[in-house]
C-alpha cells in the first residue's frame, strides 16, 4: 500500500522577481511502514523536498507545484489550518540538531505533554503518563525524574531520543527524518538507528530518511532515491543501487567514501562542484562533472527512465558499467 | 627517543579546574609517540580527550603531568611550559569548521600570510611570495587568494586553512576533525590533498576524527582514545582487521557500511549509554561500564597498555583471551578504480 505518493513536486524560491527552482519534478513514493532514503550532497534539494512535504516553506516566497498525496489527502496547497492538524499526528519531522529542535526554556516533559494533548485530546494526567512511557520507550533511564529536565541537562544522544519521542508521540503515519544522526557520535548513531527502526516497526510508521551518508542508508533503508541539482537522478532498492549503481553520480558518491583498508590509496573524487541551487542548466545537470558525458548529454531534458527495480536519469545508463560498493 | 620519532609523550595528563577545588583529567597519563612522516590517526567519541591531547601538544593548554619531548631536544613539562615561537611554528593546526577559521574581513592571501606576519623577520614581499606558494601547493590560484572567505566554497576554504597551517613549514600538521564538516565528495578531495602533502613535504600529520572509516583510510597508525586514555595503538590495517580492545571493536562495529544487505556485518555491537563523565571516571578499566566482555577484575585493575606483536599495544586485562572481530574482509577490500 502506498502511503505517500509524490508526483512532479517542484519548489521554486522567489527573491524579488527572480525565480530560483530548487526542486524540479521530484516523484517518489513510500509504502506503509517502509523506510526510504533520500540521498544527496548539500544543496541537492533533499531537505527542501522534506520541508515542502511538511508545508514548512514560507508561502510568500515559495512556489510549490505538483502533488503529494498522503493517505488520500493532498498536501500541496493545503491551507495552514489543515496542515497544523496533520503535523505531529499524521506526519512529523526529526531534525538534525536536537538542541535547536527542542525548546530550551521548557522541560522535555512539558514539551511532550503539549504535543500529546494538542493532538490526542487527553486529560493532563493521562498525557503525562503517556509522556513518561514514551521517554522510557526511547531509552531514557529514570524517566520520571528526567521528565522535568531541561534540554541543556541532557547529552546530545539523549536529546535526540527526546526528539524521536516527540516525533512519534502521536503515532504518525510518516516521519521525515532530516539527517537525524549526523550530529552525534558513531556509537550513539548506532543506538539511534536501532531505536528508529524498532520504533517505526512497532508503530507502523513509514520514514523518509534524508541523509548524505550512504552507510546509514544501507543500514536502515529498503529503497533509496539519489538527488542531484534538485532532481531525482536514480532510484531503486538499496541493495541493487549499491551493488550496481546506474547513475555516474551515485557511483561517484560511493567511490568517494573512505573505508578501512584503503591505506595510501587515493579516493575517487567527483571533479567540479555541486551546481548552485536554482541554477538552470540545459541537458543533464550532472553533465559538467560527469566522466562519461557525451555531446548528447548537454541537450534537451533527460528523462527519468525505469530500469531494473528503480529508475535512472541518464541516457547512457544501459551501456555503462559502473563500480558498485564491493 | 629514537631517530624516527618526531615527538613523544610520556605519561602526559591535562587537567582543568571544575568549580571549587575539583579537577577533571581530560587527558590521563597518555604515552604515545609520533613518527616522522607518518599520519597518526586519533579516534574516539566526543569527550574522549582527542582535541585536548592535540592542544597540549602544540602548547595551547598546559600539561599537568608527564613530559613532551621533541626530536630536536625541546621538552615541555608542567614546570616549563614552552611557549616559544619554535613550538608554535613547528606544529600547526587545521580546524573543523572551514568557515569560522578564516577572518571574514581579510582576503585569503592575508589570512594565509598572517602566521609569517606574526613570526616576523622576513620582508613583506617574501612573506607574500611564500603564502602564494603554499596556496598553489594546496590547489588554489593567486586569483582565489585575492578573494574573501565568503567568495569561496567550503572545500576551497578548507584548502586555504591547510595552506595557512603550512606557511611556516611546520614539522607537525594537526588536523582536528578537518573533514567532518564537508560533504563526502569534498571530503575525499581534502583527504587526498592531506595524503599528497604528506608524500611531498614529508610533514607528520596528527589526524583527529570521530569517523573511523576516514581515519582507517588515511592513517598509517591509529590510536584509540576513551575517556582521556589511549586504549589501543596499532597500524591502520591491523587495527581495522583485528582489533584487540573491546572499545575498538565496538567503534568498528558501529560504523555504518555502504554495502548491500548481504555484505552487512551481522551481530552489530551497540554500546549502551553515553561516555561517562571524566569528572568521576569509572574505577579500574574506564571502559568496563560499557564493555560486554567485562569481568569482575575489570572494575578493580586499571590496565596498563602493553606492547604486542606487530607494532601494537593494548590496555585490556583480557586482551590475550578475547577474539574480537574487525571489519569483514569483503568490505576491507581497497578501492582502486577512479571515477575519472
Amino acid at each position: 500500500m502506498t502511503l505517500l505518493d509524490v508526483r512532479d513536486l517542484s519548489v521554486t524560491f522567489w527573491s524579488g522577481t527572480q525565480p530560483s527552482p530548487v526542486v524540479t519534478d521530484v516523484s517518489l513514493s513510500i509504502g506503509e511502514g517502509e523506510i526510504v532514503g533520500l540521498v544527496g550532497e548539500s544543496g541537492s534539494g533533499k531537505s527542501v523536498t522534506g520541508l515542502a512535504l511538511m508545508g514548512l516553506h514560507d508561502p510568500r516566497v515559495t512556489e510549490i507545484r505538483g502533488s503529494a498525496v498522503l493517505d488520500g489527502r493532498q498536501l500541496v496547497g493545503m491551507p495552514e489550518r489543515g496542515l497544523r492538524k496533520l503535523r505531529g499526528s499524521s506526519i512529523s519531522m526529526i531534525f538534525q540538531e536536537p538542541m535547536t529542535a527542542l525548546d530550551p526554556v521548557d522541560t522535555i516533559g512539558s514539551q511532550l505533554t503539549e504535543t500529546i494533548r494538542t493532538h490526542l485530546r487527553l486529560p493532563h494526567a493521562a498525557a503525562r503518563d503517556r509522556a513518561v512511557e514514551l521517554l522510557e520507550r526511547v531509552g531514557i533511564g529514570d524517566a520520571e525524574r528526567r521528565f522535568s529536565a531541561y534540554p541543556f541537562q541532557l547529552s546530545g544522544g539523549m536529546r535526540q531520543r527526546v526528539v524521536f519521542a516527540l516525533a512519534l508521540a502521536c503515532r504518525p503515519r510518516l516521519v521525515i527524518a532530516d539527517e537525524p544522526t549526523t550530529a552525534v557520535d558513531v556509537t550513539i548513531q548506532a543506538q539511534l538507528l536501532r531505536l528508529l527502526t524498532d520504533l517505526t516497526e512497532e508503530v507502523g510508521t513509514a520514514v523518509l530518511l534524508i541523509t548524505h551518508d550512504l552507510g546509514v542508508v544501507a543500514e536502515v533503508c529498503q529503497r533509496m532515491y539519489t538527488m542531484y541539482g534538485g532532481r531525482v537522478v536514480e532510484s531503486g532498492s538499496v541493495d541493487s543501487v549499491l551493488e550496481v549503481p546506474k547513475h555516474p553520480y551515485t557511483a561517484g558518491l560511493l567511490g568517494s567514501i573512505p573505508r578501512a583498508g584503503g591505506e595510501g590509496q587515493r579516493l575517487a573524487t567527483i571533479p567540479g562542484r555541486v551546481p548552485r541551487p536554482g541554477s538552470i542548466h540545459e541537458g543533464c545537470i550532472f553533465e559538467p562533472r560527469c566522466a562519461f558525458s557525451l555531446p548528447e548529454c548537454a541537450v534537451g531534458e533527460i528523462p527519468l527512465e525505469p530500469m531494473g527495480d528503480g529508475a535512472v536519469r541518464c541516457i547512457r545508463a544501459s551501456e555503462l558499467t559502473l563500480a558498485g560498493a564491493l | 627517543m629514537t631517530a624516527a620519532q618526531l615527538v613523544s609523550l610520556e605519561g602526559v595528563s591535562v587537567s582543568f579546574r571544575v568549580g571549587w577545588k575539583r579537577r577533571v583529567a581530560a587527558v590521563n597519563e597518555v604515552s604515545v609517540e609520533l613518527r616522522k612522516g607518518e599520519i597518526f590517526g586519533l579516534i574516539g567519541e566526543s569527550g574522549s580527550g582527542k582535541s585536548t591531547l592535540a592542544r597540549a601538544l602544540v602548547g595551547l593548554v598546559p600539561i599537568s603531568a608527564g613530559r613532551v619531548s621533541w626530536a630536536d631536544g625541546r621538552t615541555v613539562t608542567p614546570e616549563a611550559r614552552s611557549r616559544t615561537t619554535a613550538t608554535q611554528t613547528r606544529s600547526q593546526m587545521v580546524f573543523q569548521d572551514p568557515h569560522s577559521a578564516l577572518d571574514p574581513r581579510r582576503t585569503i592571501l592575508q589570512s594565509v600570510r598572517e602566521p609569517l606576519d606574526v613570526q616576523g623577520g622576513v620582508p613583506h614581499a617574501e612573506r607574500s611570495a611564500r603564502a602564494l606558494e603554499k596556496l598553489e601547493l594546496v590547489g588554489l590560484t593567486a586569483e582565489q587568494g585575492r578573494r574573501y572567505p565568503h567568495q569561496l566554497s567550503g572545500g576551497q576554504k578548507q584548502r586555504a586553512n591547510i595552506a595557512r597551517a603550512l606557511v611556516t613549514d611546520p614539522e607537525l600538521l594537526i588536523c582536528d576533525e578537518s573533514v567532518a564538516a564537508l560533504d563526502v565528495a569534498l571530503q575525499a578531495e581534502i583527504l587526498n590533498l592531506i595524503q599528497d602533502l604528506r608524500d611531498r613535504l614529508g610533514v607528520t600529520v596528527l589526524f583527529i576524527s570521530h569517523d573511523l572509516s576516514v581515519v582507517a583510510h588515511i592513517a598509517t597508525r591509529i590510536g584509540v582514545m576513551y575517556l582521556g586514555e589511549v586504549v589501543e595503538v596499532g597500524t591502520a590495517a591491523e587495527l581495522a582487521a583485528r582489533p584487540l580492545h573491546p572499545y575498538t571493536e565496538a567503534l568498528l562495529s558501529a560504523q555504518p557500511m555502504p554495502v548491500p544487505s548481504w555484505a552487512q556485518p551481522r551481530d552489530r555491537i551497540v554500546l549502551s549509554g553515553d561516555i561517562p563523565s571524566p569528572i568521576s571516571p569509572p574505577s579500574g578499566c574506564r571502559f568496563h561500564t560499557r564493555c560486554q566482555y567485562a569481568v569482575e577484575g575489570c572494575s578493580i585493575v586499571h590496565p596498563e597498555r602493553d606492547s604486542r606483536d606487530g607494532d601494537r599495544s593494548v590496555a585490556c586485562i583480557r586482551a590475550d583471551e578475547l577474539v574480537l572481530s574487525g571489519v569483514p574482509v569483503t568490505i576491507l577490500r581497497p578501492r582502486i578504480e577512479e571515477v575519472r
